[in-house]
Parts: structure tokens; C-alpha cells; sequence
């Protein structure tokens, strides 16, 4: 152990003279005139952005408030207007198209893409209300009603039916594809990628099926839909 | 301190916690998509509420001031969407008048399609025979009301039949052996202190009967009075009758115990002389609200036979009810307790009088048949429109027809239709039609005539005859007419087809001359040119037909004489449709417009000058009389705004054609215009069937793809 202290010591000498030595040279040099040269600026660590659009009949929405104010969540639950289709009167055999366009409006690609989950649906009565007679008569069929609901959701992007899945045009509404199974099939990829700025085109197809009797006029049938775009 | 690094340690796997928990959520990423709120990464996520609504199809209908709704107005649901109006009906009470009904959509769907139609077996009204036995119906007559209040002294809302007191009667099916122990038990409302309410006699009718007896009635001075065999038992002077008051009246008659009045539950008088305890022996049947009263045997006569007031729970028992028993009965508090007790004590005929008239009575009426009188088929045309047919021998209506109507059935050996209007009518008198085309729908699987124009009105052998149309034995269509020498065209000519295959064909023949010398004649099937061309036929005096003046014949025709390819009978055996005659010549362009004619409704414009203006133009879509003999009396048309839709007419409905009977289905505009009903009497009717009140239930419907609103109508009558 005490050779090493000598070895120490040593050390630190050589250490120094060796700075003094810098010293003496430097104040030489100092001593004839000086320049200097210095890059300034600032050290910038600037993060992506991954914001979601919707533009459906009732306008647009965005995932985070469009103005100045701080993103959060980068949620946004309540976007207007049905993306099912805006009829209120709907009779069976009879569909209805909407078209949903949603776009990547960040900054950032989106590798993990765009995902639609369709939560479960709720009928509730749904009168017609301007009826001076009956205002207040709708379908006793609330608990049927989402079952009669056919739908499906074709994708204008990527040209292919999403809902039920299959390659090309979407079947016909059936009763085999309604807003029901659509909330078991939850969730949907609409895009495995989706690169800053791209969009992916949805025509979602409604119909009352022809199931539907007397006892479903008059309802409503709501399901939460939601799109999600992952980074 | 050591930093150790995820790796083999030790000869063990080892991932650190941080990397590890990365790992899992890296899984979990793969196989549930894409995480939200996911620290590690960013996201956007948009959520909202699909909705998808439906509508409501709903009918409303206005008569009266009341309105009916196809669904009730509240929250409970809307299930069948369908709604019986009862106490309102679409047909006016006295025959020969209009009602209007206005119906209209509540929904917020409009309507794509509409119908008018009789919905159910017409019939007559009926005062329903509750007993156990059950077959003795009543059947209302006159001015009789559904629906009156009943007996005060119930608690559950009973009600009562009005009887006007001058016509208003109820008559019995039954004929029964009268019943030397009996009971006769009503309660009475008058309105006049006059008039018997419940008799018998030997006859069915309110007419003179050879037997007259077990009657009540009220006498010019308000008392009861009950008649039985010849003796007459009064009421006491002290409990005469008020009128707007209810009274609970039996009257018994027992062999052994005589005639005794209750008034109320209490016995008023007793009569046990021999002649109370006497029987008259005869086949009766019972009258409610009526007696024949009026000049018989018995004393303290009313003026009037009939009753006026309300009238409730009339019964007969086979019986001598007890006091007790009568006492037991006034002492009920409701109409259902009261309707057991009578049930328990065995009546041979309760009529409880609590009917409103849906529940009609359609079987045979004594002295009642059925309006015998030949089908009438009326001329659509508008120009005149006066041509109308009549049955003749086998013929059925109502057959599944072309282009959405019905058809007439010709038995091939008996049935045609004879026309009204011939010579010396311009256009049938002589020369008879020269330039004229002729238009129609067959169906068969045999030869035979379609139309045929002669010298006579009836069938028999003519002295001239020719302008037929016809299918020979081939099945070839084939038209004739006779410029001096006999002249067919057929279809043959350009195709093998055999058109007797049992489907429906159009077929058109048009007549012209070209010149003095020289006539043109055409032969269209199914909307093209088959036979004929321009100039064809070899004419004298610029008559390409025979010249004559005749009558049109629908069904025969006497091609079988004198034509090569003469039918092989002259009768048709099959369906015949939407035949149209024309003054003038269709055009290649007019028969294919008729052919495409996709409903009657847009044939019947056509024809009645759309297309062209036929003089005479028969649909043939006549429908078979109701079962019901009465219901076989009254006609009715129905005007649906500016339309009429029974029978389907160009504008305004003409008056009441003689077989436009209460059986009918038809489209009416979208719109939902007012529809009007009016009534007509058809034939004599006979005297048994005067008064009865027929009825039969009305829908009105509309819908839109797989909804639909209905409106029932099963109350109401038209007295005959």
C-alpha cells in the first residue's frame, strides 16, 4: 500500500509543471496581441406533432383544440355531426352513404396507423317531434333496433371494404354486418401507416334492414366511434 | 455500485425492469393496435356519436270531426301501427248520400304508396244472443243506436241500444217453439210512454203474424202491461213509468202460477185466473224493441208497436224465474255481475245489447236472397261512356287479370257480355264502323271469340256480321271483317306462335280505308305489327267493313261462320281484360304505348285520350258480390280527391254503377287526398231486407318501403 502513495505523489508533480509550463507559454503569446473567433447560437431540441383531423357532413374536427392553446390530451370526444349519415328518416331497404375523411395533420408519421372503435350501441326513442297529432309515438323496438342497423365502411384510400372486411367493393347491407357486430369487430385498422398529411377516405353505408317492421320507427340507435391515430 | 446490463448473467437471461416493461407493452401494442394515452408515444384520437335514425309512417284520418291515429299518441311504442276507429266509418248511414274521410301523414316519412279497401266480410249489423245457447241473433233494423247509455244503477259502464220509436227494431233468426213456462225480462229507458218492447208473433218480420202473444209493452198511461195467450195483466195505477228513467222489468208465466209483473225487483201484480195460466202454441220468434201490439187481443193498448228509449239486457227464459230469483238479479251493482246471474239462471236468449257493431252477422236472412240481377260491366270510356255491359251466361269476376287489375272469366259455352248502345247510335248505325281500331287483353288455352260486332244485340244467328277478333285453333290471333267477301288477317302471316298458352297477350286490329278501292288492315300482338299492311284489303265504296248497323258482343262473336280460319266456337273460355274501341286508327307507336302500360290506372288514361279516346272502353275488372245477400243491395263508389278510384275513373266518379259492390282494394294518390263515399241501392231489395243495417270494415292504408300505417274502420253502417 505505501508504494503507491510515492507513486501518487510523483504523478501530481509532473501534472504541474506541465500546467505551468502552458502557463508561461500562453502568457507569452498574450503578451504579442489576440484574437478570437466564437460560434454562438442555441441548443433547439424541437418535438414532432401527431394530430388527427375528421371532416365528416358536419365539418371538421380536430384531435387537439385548432388555435394557440396547449395540446393535452390530444383528445378530442366530442366531434359534431353523425358520421353514420345525417337521415332522420329512414325506412328499411333504403340506405343511406357518409363520407368520413381523416387525415394525419401532424408533423409526424404515423407507423402504427389509424384504428376505428365502434363502442356498443343504444337505441332510445326518437318521435317525430313536428307530428301536431302524435309527437310523441315512436317504436317499441329499442331493444332490436341496432340489430336492424346494417352497415358497412369501405375505404376510398385504400380501396377495399373495411367493414366487413373484404377486398374491393363492400357487399350489400345485410343483417349479417350491423351496428352490433360492428362494435364486436372493434377496432378497426383504416391505415397501418399514415404518413404527415395523408388522408384515409371512409364511405360508411347505412341501412334499415329489411327486418325492421312498424315497431322500429320512430328510434334512434347511437354507438361512440372513435378514431385513433397511433405514432 | 455495479452497473449490470440485461444479458446472460450468471448463465441467466436477464432483461432489465425498465426495457422489460417496454417489451410487454410492445406486445400488448402488436395485438391491440395502437395505445392510447401511451406515454411513450404520441397520439391523436377523435371520438363522436354515430347515430342513425329512423322514421315514422303515421295516418290520420279525419271523419265526422273525430280523428283516428294508425298510433295511439303516447310513449308506449309503436307496435303494428295500426288502429281500429270505432264509432266513425267511412260510409254514410242513409243509403244513396256522401261521406268524406280525410286522412293524412303524421309521420315524418312520406308515403310512397296508398289504398282504400274493404277490409273483412260485409255483413249486417247484429244485437248479439249471449246465452249459452247463442243462436238466436238479433238483427237491428231501422233507427237503432250502438252505444246509448245503459242502466244507471251499474258501476261499470254498461250501455244500451237506442230505438228511435218509429222504425227502430231488433228481429231473431230463430224460430223456437214457444214456451208454456217463461220469463221475460228487459231493462227499459222510455222516452215515450208508448210502445211494446219485447214480443213474440208466428212471424220473422214486424208484419202481420197469425199468432201474438208473451209481449210487454208500455200503455198510453205509462203503465206495464204483459200479454200472454189473450189476457193482459197491468201494471197497478200507482207505478206508471217516467220517462228518462230506468226500469228493470220481468214478466213470468207459469201454468201453475200464472202471470206475474215485477217492476224493479218487486213484484207489482199477479194474475193466476185460468187465462194467465193458459198457453198459445206456436212457432215464434222474438222482437226486440218491437211488439205487435197494436190492434191485438189484448186491452190497454199503446198506439205505437214500437218502442222509444234504451233498451238493455232483453232475455227469455224457459222458465218462471222465482221472486227471489228476480229480486237476486235487481240487486246486481254491475252489468258484468248482473250478465252472470242471468247466465246462471239458463236463458234460451240473452241479448245483452253491449255490442258496438264490429262483429258482424253474415249468414243467411229468411226472405233474403241475393241480389240476382246479370253483372253489370261498365264502359270507362269518356266519350261517351255509356256502352255498358251485361252479363250473359257463365261468367266469373274478380280473376287475376293483366297489368295489376282484375279480369272477367268466360266459361267458353255460355258466357259473353251483351253492350247497351248500338245502332241507330252514330258510330254503330249503319254503315257502322268503318275506320275504327279495337284493343284488348286475352288469356286462354283455347280457341274462341274475343269480340265481335253483329247485326243484333243479342247472340242469336244474325243476318250480317263481321269486325271480330279471334284465336283459331292454332292459337293464332286472328282478326275478320267482310268488305263483301270474307277478309282475315292472322297472325301467322309472321310468326308460329301459339298465343292460347294460358298467358296474358294484347292484341290490336285497326281499320281503314286507303281509298274507295282500297283498305288497310292491321294486326298487332304484344305491341307489334303481326299481320296486315297498308292497302292490304280490296274495298267497294270506301267500306272496309261490312256495311251495317250493329252491336258490339265481348266474348262471342260469329266468326265460326263463313271465315277460313274461323274459332271453333264462337264463345271465349278464358279471361278477358281492358277492351277498348276506337273511332280512329292506332298508330304502331299508340299500340306499343298501350301494351306498355304498366298499371290500369295509366291503360284508363290512355285510352280515355292519352293515348287515344276510345268510344267505348270495358276494364273488366268488375268483383264478385259479397256473400252476404244484403250486401249484395248497396253499391258505392269512392272519390279520392280529384280521382275516382272505385270504379277507376278519369276524374269525377260516375253515378253508382249496379255492380260496384262493397268489396273493392285500390290505390290512391300519395298525396292522401279526401276520399268520398258514396252509396247507392242495387236492384229491388227485398222487403225482408229493408231497414238492416249493413256494414262492412274499411282500411285505409299507407306505407313507405317496410313501414306502413293502417287505419280500420269497423264500426258504422248503411241501413238498406
Amino acid at each position: 500500500m505505501g508504494s503507491n502513495k510515492k507513486e501518487r505523489k510523483g504523478g501530481l508533480i509532473a501534472a504541474l509543471i506541465g500546467v505551468a509550463t502552458l502557463g508561461l507559454t500562453a502568457a507569452v503569446t498574450l503578451g504579442v496581441t489576440t484574437f478570437s473567433a466564437q460560434v454562438g447560437g442555441t441548443g433547439t431540441f424541437q418535438s414532432g406533432t401527431l394530430l388527427l383531423s375528421k371532416t365528416n357532413a358536419s365539418g371538421t374536427c380536430l384531435s387537439s383544440s385548432n388555435s394557440a392553446g396547449s395540446i393535452v390530451t390530444n383528445v378530442n370526444a366530442a366531434c359534431l355531426g353523425s358520421d353514420l349519415g345525417a337521415s332522420t328518416t329512414n325506412v328499411p331497404q333504403v340506405n343511406q352513404t357518409s363520407t368520413v375523411t381523416l387525415t394525419n395533420q401532424g408533423s409526424v408519421n404515423s407507423a402504427s396507423g389509424l384504428t376505428l372503435t365502434t363502442g356498443a350501441c343504444a337505441a332510445v326513442a326518437a318521435p317525430y317531434g313536428a307530428s301536431v297529432l302524435n309527437p310523441l309515438s315512436s317504436g317499441s323496438d329499442t331493444a332490436g333496433f341496432c340489430g336492424k342497423v346494417d352497415v358497412t365502411i369501405y375505404s376510398t384510400t385504400a380501396g377495399k371494404c373495411i367493414y366487413p372486411a373484404a377486398v374491393g367493393a363492400c357487399p350489400a347491407p345485410s343483417n349479417a354486418n350491423t351496428l352490433v357486430t360492428l362494435a364486436s369487430a372493434s377496432p378497426l385498422t383504416l391505415a397501418t401507416t399514415l404518413a404527415s398529411g395523408a388522408s384515409v377516405g371512409l364511405t360508411i353505408t347505412t341501412q334499415l334492414d329489411a327486418s325492421a317492421t312498424n315497431a322500429d320507427q320512430g328510434l334512434a340507435a347511437n354507438a361512440t366511434m372513435t378514431y385513433t391515430l397511433g405514432q | 455500485m455495479r452497473l449490470r446490463r440485461h444479458g446472460l448473467t450468471q448463465g441467466r437471461l436477464w432483461v432489465s425492469p425498465a426495457l422489460g416493461s417496454l417489451t410487454v407493452l410492445g406486445v400488448l401494442a402488436l395485438l391491440t393496435g395502437p395505445l392510447v394515452g401511451w406515454g411513450a408515444t404520441f397520439s391523436g384520437q377523435l371520438a363522436g356519436t354515430g347515430t342513425f335514425r329512423s322514421g315514422t309512417q303515421l295516418l290520420s284520418d279525419v271523419i265526422g270531426g273525430t280523428t283516428c291515429l294508425s298510433s295511439p299518441n303516447s310513449s308506449a311504442g309503436i307496435t303494428t301501427n295500426q288502429a281500429s276507429c270505432t264509432k266513425t266509418y267511412p260510409l254514410s248511414t242513409a243509403i244513396g248520400s256522401a261521406s268524406t274521410t280525410t286522412p293524412g301523414n303524421q309521420g315524418s316519412v312520406p308515403p310512397t304508396s296508398a289504398s282504400v279497401a274493404t277490409a273483412g266480410t260485409c255483413g249486417v249489423q247484429q244485437f248479439a244472443d249471449t246465452s249459452a245457447v247463442g243462436t238466436n241473433t238479433g238483427l237491428p233494423l231501422g233507427g237503432t243506436t250502438y252505444g246509448a247509455t245503459g242502466p244507471s244503477l251499474y258501476t261499470d259502464s254498461p250501455s244500451s241500444v237506442a230505438f228511435d220509436g218509429s222504425t227502430g227494431w231488433g228481429e231473431t233468426l230463430s224460430g223456437l217453439a214457444m214456451p208454456a213456462n217463461y220469463t221475460l225480462m228487459a231493462w227499459i229507458k222510455p222516452s215515450a210512454l208508448n210502445g211494446a218492447f219485447l214480443g213474440a208473433t208466428s212471424t220473422q218480420s214486424n208484419t202481420a203474424a197469425a199468432s201474438v202473444d208473451r209481449m210487454v209493452w208500455i200503455d198510453a198511461a205509462g203503465r206495464l202491461d204483459f200479454g200472454n195467450d189473450v189476457t193482459t195483466l197491468r201494471a197497478t195505477a200507482g207505478s206508471a213509468l217516467a220517462t228518462g228513467t230506468w226500469y228493470f222489468v220481468v214478466a213470468t208465466k207459469s201454468t201453475t202460477t200464472g202471470m206475474t209483473l215485477y217492476i224493479n225487483g218487486v213484484a207489482n201484480n199477479t194474475n193466476v185466473t185460468a187465462g194467465a195460466l193458459a198457453t198459445l202454441n206456436y212457432t215464434g220468434f222474438w222482437h226486440l224493441g218491437w211488439g205487435a201490439a197494436v190492434g191485438s187481443g189484448f186491452t190497454n193498448l199503446p198506439t205505437t208497436d214500437y218502442f222509444a228509449g234504451d233498451i238493455a239486457d232483453e232475455a227469455v227464459f224457459p222458465t218462471a224465474l222465482s221472486a227471489a230469483t228476480v229480486t237476486a238479479l235487481y240487486g246486481q251493482t254491475t252489468q258484468a255481475g248482473f250478465s252472470a246471474q242471468v247466465l246462471a239462471n239458463a236463458p234460451t236468449s240473452y241479448w245483452a245489447l253491449q255490442d258496438v257493431g264490429t262483429s258482424l252477422y253474415s249468414g243467411p236472412i229468411a226472405n233474403v236472397t241475393a241480389n240476382g240481377a246479370a253483372t253489370s260491366f261498365r264502359d270507362s270510356s269518356n266519350n261517351p261512356g255509356t256502352n255498358t255491359g251485361t252479363g250473359q251466361g257463365g261468367l266469373g269476376v274478380d280473376a287475376a287479370g293483366p297489368i295489376g287489375d282484375t279480369a272477367t272469366t268466360f266459361n267458353g259455352t255460355t258466357g259473353w257480355i251483351q253492350t247497351t248502345v248500338g245502332t241507330p247510335t252514330a258510330f254503330y248505325a249503319s254503315p257502322g264502323p268503318q275506320t275504327f281500331s279495337i284493343a284488348g287483353w286475352f288469356k286462354t288455352t283455347t280457341s274462341g271469340s274475343i269480340i265481335g260486332f253483329t247485326t243484333l244485340r243479342s247472340n242469336a244467328a244474325p243476318t250480317m256480321w263481321d269486325r271480330h277478333l279471334w284465336l283459331d285453333p292454332a292459337g293464332h290471333v286472328v282478326f275478320g271483317v267482310y268488305p263483301n267477301g270474307f277478309f282475315e288477317v292472322n297472325s301467322s302471316a309472321t310468326t308460329a306462335k301459339n298465343f292460347a298458352d294460358g298467358n296474358w297477350h294484347f292484341a290490336v286490329a285497326t281499320v281503314a280505308p286507303v281509298s274507295a278501292t282500297v283498305g288497310t288492315v292491321l294486326l298487332y300482338v304484344d305491341g307489334s305489327l303481326v299481320a296486315g299492311s297498308v292497302g292490304n284489303e280490296t274495298i267497294t265504296g270506301s267500306d272496309p267493313a261490312q256495311v251495317y248497323g250493329g252491336w258490339w258482343h265481348l266474348g262471342w262473336s260469329n266468326a265460326v261462320n263463313g271465315w277460313t280460319d274461323g274459332p271453333t266456337t264462337g264463345y271465349w273460355g278464358g279471361s278477358l281484360g281492358q277492351i277498348a274501341v276506337f273511332p280512329s286508327v292506332l298508330t304502331a307507336a299508340n299500340v306499343a304505348s298501350l301494351y306498355a302500360a304498366p298499371s290500369a290506372s295509366t291503360y284508363l288514361t290512355a285510352v280515355t285520350g292519352g293515348v287515344a279516346a276510345s268510344n267505348a272502353f270495358w276494364p273488366l275488372d268488375e268483383h264478385a258480390q259479397p256473400a252476404s245477400p244484403p250486401c249484395t243491395y248497396i253499391v258505392v263508389t269512392v272519390q279520392a280527391g280529384a280521382k275516382c278510384v272505385y270504379p277507376l275513373a278519369a276524374g269525377a266518379c260516375p253515378a253508382v254503377p249496379s255492380s260496384n259492390w262493397l268489396s273493392m282494394s285500390a290505390s290512391i294518390p300519395v298525396t292522401l287526398p279526401a276520399l268520398s263515399f258514396t252509396t247507392a241501392a242495387s236492384g229491388a231489395v227485398p222487403a225482408a231486407a229493408v231497414g238492416l243495417h249493413v256494414s262492412v270494415p274499411w282500411a285505409i292504408t299507407d306505407g313507405a318501403s317496410g313501414f306502413s300505417s293502417t287505419l280500420t274502420h269497423n264500426s258504422g253502417y248503411v241501413l238498406l
